[in-house]
């Protein structure tokens, strides 16, 4: 049997500098580069993309207008840009060194699904994306980012960083889908972040497929009282893939809620840390903030370490984080057997079940059957 | 006369190193109805798993044969290809996994040719309103949230879809209401031909009112200490198991 197996130590590699530390002490934002970085990752200018986000999130965000910017409208007025996309109402082709910001203005409500998306090219060494989207008032939206270099050839090595940020103002509602299938020879890192204002939810969903090392970090600052966050994030790991998980909340007002579950499924010799915050700060009464982290391991050589944390320095908090670590259940498994569906498939229909949570709550109906094939559309 | 459909031959299965089956014998009859009773823990299931060959259950000596062949050694998705079926007494739950598609790929594998899907979503739903199994049942998880009568509706429509020479049926009358055990005995009444069989496990002579069997047998620990006709149950319902435990213990 496969057990949970912590660090005894803390890796080096995942010190960690949270945005709330860089953001509330003012450090000086090329000092927190130099730490948040493991040095193996000196291949992603992530440098760079940091210190935009730093930039973008709490110095005002700008637009950046740059007469290179190819294919892309920086203001949100509802028009689409490319003609391929006609069904979203925006979306982007990011290249190098730009900053998309996003404005989505007061009670902006859009039945479209906004699209962001990227194409992770082959053969280009480091695609940065990066993008502040800021929110107003009583908007309601969702966005999928799309990332996928998938279909092409496997014989570049190319990493690619996304770096996000979301200013949500008060009593909006936002839906970001995230999906990221990609070759086994790219590298990926995300440092996407939130603060919620007063009474908005944001609901972030991830999912991550192929990459041979990737590190993704969500934090959200719930900063408004009765907002909520919720962060699905689901991985398929194979081969010898490295996955790193960040997950980190922080309430420190009155009656915010949050919810964090990671699903993990891993291969192989693939190996999947995570770590999970929830931080109360002593404003921050009446916080009911859940994490869950839940792995299914299918070989002994795969590795999970699950490090979920709560710290809390107030009372009157209902507050719980568990992670749990299985194999593929063996009546399930006869169950599907023994109505003459074969081994194999009986197995992956049982993985895809497993990260059904996160993919059927996936906002576009192609990208969800891309992962699902018909699951969920029967009838 | 005709062909024997089902056989076990001195089976006994082991699980976890403890003998649960014991040198058990068993032979359906094209067109026949067996039925099966016995204590709680007296290894009906355990005899139904191995017989579906549930890889938990070790086969320690005996064969199964199903018509004129040997599938003792099969994997449970040969055994359901050569048309074994068996209805669970506790169908687990797959969270994830819709009825509706579970019910497809089950189908798809089963018949072993790709049927349209429209065609087979039709035959899919005809059988399911058939069964009392409302639309919405077939997007909701496989097994999950459902009361315990649904499951054993559920484990109906399967058998009726899929149409086995043998079906064995563990409990399918335990936990459904009168109406829902008419309705279920009728499917398996329908299912009675000349050229299949049917093993029913059940604790209750109401199935078999209206099923009517034509062997009875009784199981005590792991064996079948008697079988007899339908009125065996009868005599079971009212004397209880008392008189034939002792006979497993010599
Ligand atoms: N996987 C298992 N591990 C350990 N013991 C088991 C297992 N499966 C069955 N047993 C044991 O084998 C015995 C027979 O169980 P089984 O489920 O076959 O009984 P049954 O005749 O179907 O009973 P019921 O009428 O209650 O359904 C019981 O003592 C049970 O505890
Ligand atoms: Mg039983």
């Amino acid at each position: 049997m496969v057990e949970l197996q912590l660090p005894t130590a803390k890796d080096e590699n995942y010190r960690y500098v949270s945005l709330r530390d860089v953001a509330w002490t003012k450090q000086d934002s090329t000092t927190v580069l130099k730490e948040v970085l493991p040095e193996d990752w000196s291949s992603i200018d992530a440098d760079q993309g940091l210190r935009v986000l730093l930039q973008g999130a709490y110095a005002k965000p700008q637009v950046l207008e740059d007469k290179d910017f190819k294919g892309v409208q920086l203001s949100v007025e509802a028009r689409p840009v490319f003609e391929k996309f006609k069904d979203d109402f925006f979306c982007g082709l990011i290249g190098e060194e730009k900053t998309l910001v996003v404005k989505v203005p007061r009670g902006f409500n859009s039945k479209k699904v906004l699209r962001l998306s990227d194409v992770v090219a082959s053969g280009v060494p480091t695609t940065i994306h990066r993008c502040v989207i800021e929110v107003a008032e009583q908007v309601d939206l969702v966005i999928h980012n799309d990332l996928s270099n998938e279909k092409k050839a496997n014989d570049h090595k190319s990493s690619f960083v996304s770096i996000l940020h979301f200013e949500i103002a008060d009593e909006s509602r936002v839906k970001f889908f995230i999906d990221q299938s990609l070759t086994t020879s790219t590298a990926f890192a995300f440092r996407h972040s939130a603060v919620v204002g007063k009474n908005s939810t944001l609901s972030y969903w991830g999912y991550h497929k192929g990459a041979s090392r990737g590190q993704h970090r969500v934090e959200c600052i719930v900063a408004g009282e009765g907002g909520h966050s919720e962060v699905k994030l689901g991985v398929r790991a194979q081969n010898k893939d490295a996955i790193d998980i960040w997950a980190q909340n922080y309430h420190n007002v009155k009656n915010t809620t949050s919810d964090t579950k990671v699903w993990n499924v891993l291969e192989d010799e693939a190996i999947v840390v995570f770590n999970g915050n929830i931080d109360i700060g002593i404003e921050g009464l009446y916080t009911q903030a859940y994490q869950s982290n839940k792995n299914l391991l299918l070989s002994d050589k795969a590795q999970v370490h699950s490090m979920p944390k709560l710290e809390i320095s107030t009372d009157d908090v209902k507050c719980s984080h568990g992670a749990t670590i299985a194999s593929l259940d063996s009546d399930q498994l006869f169950y599907l057997q023994s109505r003459g569906i074969d081994g194999p498939t009986s197995e992956k229909i049982l993985v895809d079940a497993f990260g059904y949570t996160v993919l059927s709550e996936i906002p576009l109906g192609s990208v969800r059957n891309r992962y699902l094939g018909d699951e969920g559309d029967f009838l | 006369m005709s062909k024997t459909i089902f056989e076990v031959k001195n089976l006994e299965v082991s699980v976890e190193d403890k003998k649960i089956v014991n040198d058990l014998s068993l032979s359906i009859k094209a067109g026949e109805v067996h039925a099966i009773m016995g204590r709680n823990g007296s290894g009906k299931t355990t005899l139904a798993n191995s017989l579906m060959g549930h890889p938990a259950y070790t086969v320690l000596a005996g064969k199964v044969i199903l018509d004129g062949e040997d599938i003792t050694e099969c994997s449970p998705d040969e055994r359901a290809k050569k048309r074994l079926f068996l209805g669970f007494q506790y169908p687990v739950a797959v969270p994830g996994v819709s009825l509706g598609n579970f019910l497809r790929t089950s189908l798809g594998f089963v018949r072993g040719e790709e049927i349209p899907k429209k065609e087979l979503r039709k035959l899919i739903k005809s059988e399911a309103t058939a069964l009392n199994v409302p639309d919405d049942f077939l997007s909701r998880s496989l097994n999950e949230g459902f009361s315990g009568g649904e499951k054993k509706r559920i484990e109906t429509l399967q058998m009726q879809l899929l149409q086995p020479k043998v079906a064995i049926m563990d409990e399918t009358d335990s936990g459904l209401d009168i109406d829902a055990l008419k309705l279920v005995a009728e499917k398996i009444n329908s299912l009675r031909s000349p050229d299949r069989g049917i093993l029913l496990i059940t604790h209750y002579q109401r199935l078999l009112e209206y099923i009517k069997p034509d062997q009875v047998h009784v199981m005590i620990k792991g064996k079948i200490v008697k079988s007899g006709g339908a009125s065996l149950a009868l005599d079971l319902e009212s004397r209880g198991y008392d008189e034939f435990a002792g006979a497993s213990n010599g």
